[in-house]
């Protein structure tokens, strides 16, 4: 039912938390389902210092934010808008059409990072 | 057996005296329509299983039809039934909140034979009132069909004040006791309904077998045509391997299920308390009266934690098995419980529901293991919430 990678960030979420002063913040939902998550971004030097979130959802789409936490940290807002949606879609491997909608959040979250002005 | 196996209601383990039978059964390879001895043998075994069976609800072996299980029976009380009225636009009363393999047949009564269907609602602990069923009954009312325990919630329905009902309006009555049968006493003279499904796999038996009640003197289209077999109303070979497992499960629901009961409903207690010792916001959905529930089902909600994820995070962490009243579907759609939502939930309650279902192998033991769990579980997805 759940990937190996979806099962062990579900399991052991990264980076979970609240920055105390992000540089940025950064909030998602899906009316429909319900999913959620504020996202705190941190920058230091061009590159993503730090990120801490909150997230209510399922299983999937809290798997989803940790994976992309782990990814982004360390990047610069260039190199994550340059990520391509195979990429995306190779973090979360292979879904279940039910989990299909976390791939929505997952290109939600890289859209938004990618739009913030870099620090 | 798996003290972790919280999903009863879904199915349950095959009872190892079910099991056994079925081994010492195996080899018997006999047609039970052949003369020979083979075939005898096997005859007896059918035989055996509907002896069983027809003890277990109180009907007479002649009144009791072997099927695949809940589904078909559902199925073919409803269709077998309305097919007399092809196209005379019979009228069905039914509930909010039967199985969907009731819903779907009479939904497929609805398209092909034009027939008309009062929805009964229930009320906000998931009961229904016998006096609905009176106050819907029209002079083209051919079937009521009410389920008598609720797979989600474990309310039971007042089947016996319905049937009455039915009975004086000269109304067929089918009821699906598909999750009451094994659990409580269920007796087809007292109910007083025409049909009654039941499924073996529910009350430790093997998947694939069950059957269908119904009434001496009432008839039905033939499901399967063919060689004549169930009183020529559902052909083909018997599957008797499984009927000696659904035998013995029955034999064995005589026996156990009044003692099993009262053990599921002390441990429903000590799990309510559990749980709103946990946190007072873990709310219980459907009614909690303990004479028109199951006692092996509790349905709750926890605020603020998906069902789905709370699900996952116990069968990944410790092996637990719970049922959810919501899934993941798609960004435009999603999945919600029809039982929940015809009790007034709203849709973040649903999604916040999870069913724990106990049986006869749950102990004390597990019970505290599973509150252990929980708080765990509350613990991880606190860590997550937003504020």
């Amino acid at each position: 039912m759940y990937n190996d990678i979806i099962a062990e960030h579900f399991m052991n979420p990264r980076n979970i938390g609240e920055l105390e002063h992000p540089d940025e913040r950064i909030s998602i939902g899906n009316p429909i389902c319900g999913d959620t998550i504020h996202l705190g971004v941190a920058f230091k030097d061009g590159r993503i210092a730090d990120m801490k979130y909150k997230a209510y959802g399922c299983a999937t789409s809290i798997a989803t934010v940790s994976v992309f936490s782990e990814f982004a940290i360390g990047k610069s807002v260039s190199e994550i808008r340059k990520t391509s949606s195979e990429d995306m879609e190779a973090m979360l491997g292979e879904l279940e059409p039910n989990q299909m909608h976390c791939l929505d959040i997952l290109s939600e979250l890289f859209q938004s990072l990618g739009t913030v002005k870099e620090v | 057996m798996d003290g972790r196996y919280f999903d009863y209601n879904a199915t349950t383990p095959i009872d190892p005296a079910v099991a056994a039978a079925m081994m010492e059964h195996l080899s018997e390879y006999g047609n039970p329509s052949s003369t020979h001895r083979a075939g005898k043998t096997a005859k007896q075994s059918v035989r055996q299983a509907r002896s069983h069976a027809a003890d277990l609800l109180n009907c007479g072996q002649s009144e009791l039809i072997f099927t695949s299980g809940g589904s078909e029976s559902n199925n073919w009380a409803i269709k077998g039934w309305l097919s007399q009225w092809k196209g005379r636009r019979p009228h069905i009363i039914t509930s909010s909140i039967e199985h969907p393999s009731v819903q779907e047949a009479i939904r497929y009564a609805m398209r092909e034979w034009e027939a008309s269907v009062t929805w009964l609602p229930v009320d906000g602990d998931g009961f229904l009132s016998a006096e609905a069923v009176a106050e819907a009954l029209r002079p083209e009312t051919k079937l009521i069909s009410i389920m008598l325990a609720n797979n989600e919630l474990g309310t039971l329905q007042p089947i016996r004040d319905i049937a009455r009902i039915a009975r004086a309006s000269g109304v067929f009555m089918h009821t699906d006791a598909v999750q009451a049968v094994g659990k409580i006493n269920v007796d087809v003279q007292e109910l007083g309904v025409d049909a009654l499904s039941f499924s073996a796999h529910k009350f430790y038996g093997p998947k694939g077998i069950g059957g269908l009640y119904l009434k001496e003197g009432r008839a039905l289209e033939p499901l399967v045509h063919g060689g004549g077999q169930e009183s020529g109303l559902r052909s083909g070979t018997e599957n008797v391997l499984a009927l000696v497992g659904l035998g013995e499960a029955c034999r064995l629901a005589r026996e156990e299920m009044e003692e099993t009961a009262l053990r599921l409903d002390e441990f429903k207690r000590l799990l309510a308390a559990g749980l709103t010792a946990l946190s007072p916001q873990i709310k219980q959905n459907g009614g909690r009266d303990a004479s028109r529930t199951l006692a092996g089902t509790m349905n709750i909600q926890i605020p603020h934690i998906r069902g789905e994820a709370l699900a996952a995070y116990l069968d990944h962490r410790f092996g637990i098995a719970l049922s959810v009243g919501s899934a993941c579907s798609s960004n435009r759609e999603k999945k919600l419980s029809g039982v929940l939502k015809a009790i007034g939930l709203q849709d973040a309650e649903i999604q916040s529901s999870v069913r724990i279902s106990m049986g006869k192998y749950t102990k004390r033991s597990d019970i505290v293991g599973f509150l252990e769990a929980m708080e765990q579980a509350m613990e991880h997805f606190c860590r997550l919430m937003p504020v």
